[in-house]
């Protein structure tokens, strides 16, 4: 069975891989190759908001904050010191690092919407920052001319090769995210989502584990942050606002909060979707709203919940097999488990 | 119920992934190989803006240009009028051509360094031969790599001083922040007589630039100046005005972005009524002086790029044309990206005139723009890739900017 079950892990994702490898190739366009880019820029900060705001249940406001000083750091640091942008990647990461012991150590007092507004306020903080030092910043004029990566004398300097750099990034933040998850410590952030105050009176350290959370969140954001900058060539404050931020958790609410492979989905509907829509002119932030609303009603957890549904209904039509957990639940529902109403 | 819901959704999702594959413009040359636009030897299927002149006959040359414009985001209201000047500019030649010689294809930027990117991509993958816009300095910095790689022209409305001429491709349709912040000091020191100025300046680029060029025309003519800087979205200035009292200014510059100018337009008016006042653009527009009442800005002088009561004859006619069109009077992003289009349009006629039509031959003849009057000025293009050399001094009767002067600065 588990030979089975990792038989068809295997198939789906070599299919993924070839699709994400032959797209840009098929689409064969400067604009849906920067679309793409940004689909796997927002999958890595989307992936790394999960962590707070879908395992943890806490709302993060304050995305765009950490992802501009990934950004800063990485350019500031290559343009002061003339390093490889690699080791400006290093910078952002240690950017992170100390943005997740900034913004955990308030977790452990807010919640709820205090927590939501002190997150504002520090991405309201960065942003008058950046505004405002403008001779270290360069201020609302921003960095310009940030080198692009570098691959062992291989120049990533066209968006295709950029696409395919940020794919295995995107690809590499999925596993690290899908393996916290499913390990120990993707348990507990679940559990101090649920109930609190059991995991405490089981001894466990509620303030580490919070902690935790929002260092991986940041580091996630930060390294987006980073990539961001060296492929756009240029940053500045007035990107990263509220609306940056609410469309991250957008994105989680969109594939499904607390599931990695939800992120994703999240990140590719929210930014892909309204590109097609720009032929409705006027509208199509509209229109897009409006899906996502309907979807939101339609698919409570997620479009992500949606697709393994029409997946399950397709396997079932054309197998004419229940597949092994679809049958589990149906046992126990028999059975009388499941939930209860 | 549920299933037909979600039979709708799955049928525009359906459609909307259609649509991607059908919007690769036959117009364009592959970026990789050199970059570059070629025209059309007859209409495409785009979306035409105007629909004057009739259709094009096989054969006629048809043009495609682009339009970056803020259409949603914090300054829409301001990108609705660059979409309607710059289409009514393609009506015009349209008209003028007998057939629908120009198409617009018009992208929203969403008032985002990403957004401005994204538009662009897209309107050189539709085979723009130019493009106008996008308007904000931050966002114009973020497209120029684009569009040099690309070999596309982009007429930007930045005022930036950052936006300094280095990219070939990147052309200024409006006064640079230097030339507007000299002539408001000029005039505060010249005409208004100020013996001690106040400046009152956001903090971040545009506000901190315009202010050093006022403290730089001060200290070289002798004046004394107070520098008040506020953070962007300050809502309270009162310490900054108090401040301002106790030092005896007689004259105020501000400059600051257009939610702030009208704040310190009510404060002013409660703690300093009668100090004399020179601001930033802002202060002409309606979304502005819709924030104030006719006594907070009553007399106030403002440096901008258009009046629409100033008497030239190239103004009055677009205005009469504009109001004719959308019912409603021009402002000053109306005026600037009318220009920024004609400029275009001129530029592809002058290029078919030579003999073929090119994003690069359109760009040489940008570059060698002389003399053309347009509504915010007489556009020249001169070594940095700036066109307007010149700015119109407003008076404030009450909540309407009357014209004072004209400005030219060489």
């Amino acid at each position: 069975m588990k030979m089975k079950n990792n038989m068809k892990r295997l198939v789906i994702s070599l299919v993924i891989a070839i699709v994400v490898a032959l797209l840009p190739i098929a689409v064969n366009n400067d604009y849906w190759t920067v679309v793409f880019v940004r689909v796997m820029l927002n999958i890595i900060v989307a992936l790394g908001l999960n962590f707070i705001t879908g395992l943890i249940g806490q709302m993060n406001l304050g995305m765009a904050g950490i992802y501009a000083l990934g950004a800063y750091s990485s350019a500031l640091l290559v343009q002061y010191t003339g390093c490889s942008p690699w080791l400006g990647l290093v910078g952002a990461l240690v950017m992170g690092l100390i943005i997740g012991l900034v913004l955990g150590y308030p977790s452990l007092r807010l919640k709820g919407v205090y927590l939501s507004l002190t997150t504002i306020g520090f991405t309201q903080i960065v942003t008058l920052f950046l505004n405002n030092m403008t001779g270290f910043t360069g201020g609302s004029q921003g960095v310009k001319e940030i080198p692009n990566y570098n691959l062992f004398g291989f120049p990533i300097n066209s968006y295709l090769r950029s696409y395919y750099l940020y794919a295995i990034f995107a690809v590499i933040a999925f596993f690290i995210a899908q393996r916290i998850i499913k390990s120990k410590w993707g348990r507990l952030f679940r559990s101090l989502r649920d109930n609190v105050d059991a995991v405490e009176m089981t001894g466990v350290n509620i303030a580490s584990a919070k902690i935790k959370a929002f260092t991986i969140s940041a580091i996630f954001g930060c390294i987006a942050g980073a990539l961001y900058a060296h492929f756009y060539g240029y940053i500045n404050p007035s990107n990263y606002t509220l609306d940056m931020s609410m469309n991250y958790v957008l994105m989680l609410l969109v594939g499904g909060l607390g599931s990695a492979p939800g992120a994703i989905v999240g990140a590719c509907v929210v930014t892909i979707l309204p590109e097609p829509l720009r032929g409705l002119g006027d509208y199509y932030l509209i229109v897009f709203y409006g899906i996502i609303f309907i979807g939101i009603l339609l698919f409570p957890n997620g479009w992500i919940d949606a697709f393994s549904r029409g997946g399950r209904f397709l396997y079932q039509k054309v197998t004419g097999k229940k597949l092994a957990a679809q049958e589990t639940a149906d046992t126990n529902k028999t059975e009388g488990g499941g939930r209860k109403p | 119920m549920k299933k037909l819901i979600a039979l709708l959704l799955a049928g525009v999702m359906a459609i909307s992934l259609t649509a991607c594959g059908g919007q690769e413009s036959s117009g364009t040359t592959a970026a990789a190989d050199g970059g570059g636009t070629t025209a059309e030897a007859d209409g495409g299927d785009d979306t035409a803006a105007a629909d004057d002149g009739g259709s094009a006959a096989a054969g006629d040359a048809v043009y495609t240009i682009g339009l970056a414009a803020m259409l949603t985001g914090d300054n829409a209201l301001n990108g609705e009028r660059m979409q309607k000047s710059t289409e009514m500019a393609i009506s015009q030649y349209n008209e003028a051509a007998g057939y629908e010689k120009f198409v617009l294809r018009v992208e929203d930027d969403m008032t985002t360094t990403e957004g401005a990117l994204t538009a662009v991509q897209h309107l050189i993958s539709d085979g723009c031969l130019a493009i106008v816009g996008p308007h904000r300095s931050s966002n114009a910095l973020a497209v120029s790599e684009t569009a040099q790689e690309n070999e596309v022209s982009i007429l930007v409305g930045g005022t930036a001083v950052s936006i300094d001429g280095s990219n070939p491709y990147m052309f200024r349709a409006r006064a640079s922040d230097s030339i507007m912040a000299e002539v408001a000091a000029s005039f505060a020191g010249e005409t208004l007589g100020a013996k001690k100025i106040g400046v009152m300046h956001a903090s971040d680029e545009y506000g901190q630039g315009g202010a050093d060029t006022v403290f730089a025309y001060c200290e070289e003519n002798g004046i004394e100046y107070v520098d008040e800087p506020h953070n962007v979205n300050d809502v309270d200035f009162t310490n900054a005005i108090l401040d301002l009292q106790t030092q005896g200014v007689d004259t105020v510059v501000v400059w600051t972005h257009d939610a702030e100018l009208a704040i310190i337009a009510q404060q002013l008016n409660t703690y300093l009524p009668d100090v004399q006042v020179v601001s930033s653009p802002g202060a002409t527009l309606d979304n502005v002086l819709n924030l104030c009442e006719a006594d907070w800005v009553d007399g106030w002088y403002s440096v901008t790029d258009f009046i629409s009561g100033a008497d030239e004859t190239v103004v009055q006619e677009f205005v009469a044309a504009y109001e004719e069109m959308y019912g409603e009077t021009p402002d000053l992003y109306a005026a600037a990206y009318y220009g920024a289009a004609v400029t275009i349009l001129e530029a592809v006629l002058a290029a078919e005139e030579a003999g073929e039509v090119t994003s690069q031959t359109v760009r040489d003849q940008i570059a060698a723009t002389s003399g053309l009057e347009l509504p915010t000025g007489t556009f020249t293009c001169d070594d940095v890739n700036d066109l307007v050399h010149s700015c119109v001094i407003a008076e404030l009767d009450g909540l309407t900017p009357v014209y004072y002067d004209s400005v030219s600065v060489e």
